[in-house]
């Protein structure tokens, strides 16, 4: 079993006798005594998407699925496409169904595609990934402390909020789980 | 239809207080031929809201205006496996879980005859992401059940307040000129107890407090007896050491009073409506998060200052300041907290009386919970 509070972009899991991939975390809330979290799933049966609401403690059964380890190749507007490193057999995956990963994946990068069915459904992204900054305003001398925030826009085309010291050429290293920077790294 | 509302007693009187409102409302604001169900876990603190209600009996029919509620009464809902004709509407107050025979029979049903809703009722909150939440669905993935959050609040987009109608009567008030009710968590009332015979004794006139019983009450009575001590006796104050009450009794008592420390969640909103300057002690929560709790009921309640000009604003921010203050705590204590004191509630007691009449006649025209469920569950099982 699996409890809302473990959901990631990503996870299959099974509610009653749907079977539903989360596309998109939004949030979770406080209440007295209990949390509730908001996420964007898609209905892997019937292929439809909706908002749905759980209880951190909410418990769902886990679904067996493939992972295999895929090459990212490139992107034709809403599909990605994939390769088998071993057998060099194409996936593809719509753009929707992948969440917030191609914020975090590039062209190149190995990821692990999970299969329900034979079919690919979603991407598995490492907690953290390192990505280039290309574009910011100047940084600031002598603010070290990453208090501060100016936005910024990663190779990947993602728009993120880093801290005023950091400057385009540089890397930062990125929580794929919330998209927000976590420290800046030499490459 | 049927609805069941399950609730299971976590700690206090609020869990049980709030669904047997609810209960109340739906029979009251429900068609003819709706029957409500309360299944609980904890008869005794049933009670102490309801005498009419046995600890012991397992399944009982209780009056209440307007019809019944059949209630049944476990020592735990998990074991519990009385069984009846399931439900249309299955309410899950506060994350109750709901005993596994009478889902089980709820699915079936579902599944057999026709679409059956479960709605999880959340805890009330002022805080903006009531009204995004609120509808939520939640699937289970069963044939004919849909599920969503249903969650209170003071937002036009949210399910609105717990009461029934008409608004309480006034209790026959005493002598005394004014008259306060003191119910919270635990507290250090040296403050209200020397601001109030100060106020008291410049003014010549006399106040009967009632202090209930509950988390409030040693905190209370050992303060008074701490200033009593300090200051000689204080004839102008009536202190009542007061048992538990009716919930109707207490509603009554909030309409007839002057100015009432209330918690948690149903006599805040009682308070609230009752239209007379109160002071809400949140729920404490992990990390103090019950100060973002308080912070959002400002926010709700400020506009309602605006019809009274600069002067309404100035009440307004040191009304509010004694809101922070009292709820600015990490854990339950007694410690004194500093605090301007509690004279800005009687010393504007007309100004913060028209500010409670405004909002809570647009409450009860507009946030009525019950109304909003039932339209709801009409919509949804179209």
């Amino acid at each position: 079993m699996i409890t809302a509070s473990e959901l990631k972009v990503g996870t299959v899991f099974k509610v009653g006798t749907d079977v539903l991939v989360v596309q998109k975390l939004e949030g979770t809330k406080t209440g007295r005594n209990m949390s509730v979290t908001k996420l964007r799933v898609k209905n892997l049966l019937t292929g439809t998407t909706a908002e749905a609401g759980y209880r951190l403690s909410d418990t769902f059964e886990e679904i067996d699925l493939d992972v295999k380890k895929m090459n990212f190749q490139y992107n034709t507007g809403d599909t990605f496409h994939f390769m088998d490193n071993e057998t060099y057999e194409q996936s593809e995956i719509e753009k929707e169904d992948l969440g917030d990963a191609p914020n975090y994946i590039w062209e190149g990068m190995d990821v692990e595609i999970v299969f329900y069915e034979g079919k690919p459904v979603t991407v598995k992204l490492p907690i953290l990934v390192d990505r280039e900054v290309v574009y910011c305003e100047p940084g600031i001398k002598g603010d070290t402390s990453g208090r501060a925030m100016k936005p910024a826009k990663l190779d990947t085309g993602y728009d993120i909020m880093i801290p005023l010291f950091c400057n385009i050429g540089e890397w930062i290293r990125v929580d794929t789980r919330d998209g927000t920077y976590k420290e800046r790294v030499k490459k | 239809m049927i609805v069941d509302l399950v609730c299971q007693v976590v700690d206090n009187f609020g869990d049980i207080a709030v669904v047997w409102r609810l209960a109340q409302a739906l029979v009251q604001d429900g068609p003819a031929d709706l029957r409500v169900r309360l299944l609980v876990d904890d008869g005794a603190a049933f009670q102490a809201l309801n005498p009419a209600v046995d600890p012991a009996a397992g399944r009982q029919v209780v009056e209440c205006p307007g019809g019944s509620v059949t209630v049944f009464v476990t020592p735990s809902l998990k074991r519990f496996a009385g069984i009846e004709q399931p439900a249309d509407v299955l309410v899950e107050a506060f994350g109750a879980p709901t005993p596994a025979p009478w889902l089980e029979a709820f699915l079936v049903a579902a599944a057999a005859s026709g679409p059956r809703t479960i709605l999880h009722l959340e805890y009330l909150t002022a805080e903006a992401w009531s009204e995004e939440y609120h509808l939520l669905p939640s699937p289970l993935g069963y044939l004919g059940v849909s599920r969503y959050f249903f969650v209170p609040g003071f937002r036009p987009h949210t399910g609105g307040l717990v009461f029934t109608d008409p608004p309480a009567v006034a209790a026959p008030r005493g002598r005394e000129d004014w008259l306060m009710t003191l119910f919270s968590y635990e507290h250090d009332f040296t403050r209200f107890w020397e601001d109030l015979a100060d106020f008291l004794g410049e003014r010549g006139e006399t106040a009967r407090v009632l202090v209930f019983a509950g988390r409030s009450r040693a905190g209370a009575l050992k303060s008074w007896e701490r200033v009593k001590a300090s200051r000689g006796p204080c004839p102008a104050i009536t202190v009542v050491d007061q048992p538990f009450v009716a919930q109707a009794t207490y509603a009554a008592l909030l309409a007839a009073g002057d100015f009432h420390v209330v918690r948690g969640e149903d006599s805040w909103v009682q308070a609230l409506l009752s239209g007379r300057p109160f002071l809400w002690q949140a729920y404490l929560q992990p990390e103090g998060h019950q100060r973002v709790k308080v912070e959002a009921f400002l926010e709700v309640w400020e506009p309602w200052f605006e019809p009274e000009g600069p002067e309404g604003r100035v009440v307004f921010a040191r009304v509010a300041r004694e809101f922070r203050v009292l709820n600015h705590r990490l854990e339950n204590s007694e410690a004194e907290i500093p605090t301007e004191g509690y004279r800005v509630f009687w010393d504007n007691r007309a100004l913060l009386e028209r500010v409670g009449r405004r909002w809570a006649s647009e409450l009860r025209k507009n946030a009525k919970l019950s109304r909003k469920m039932l339209e709801f569950l009409e919509k949804d099982r179209v």
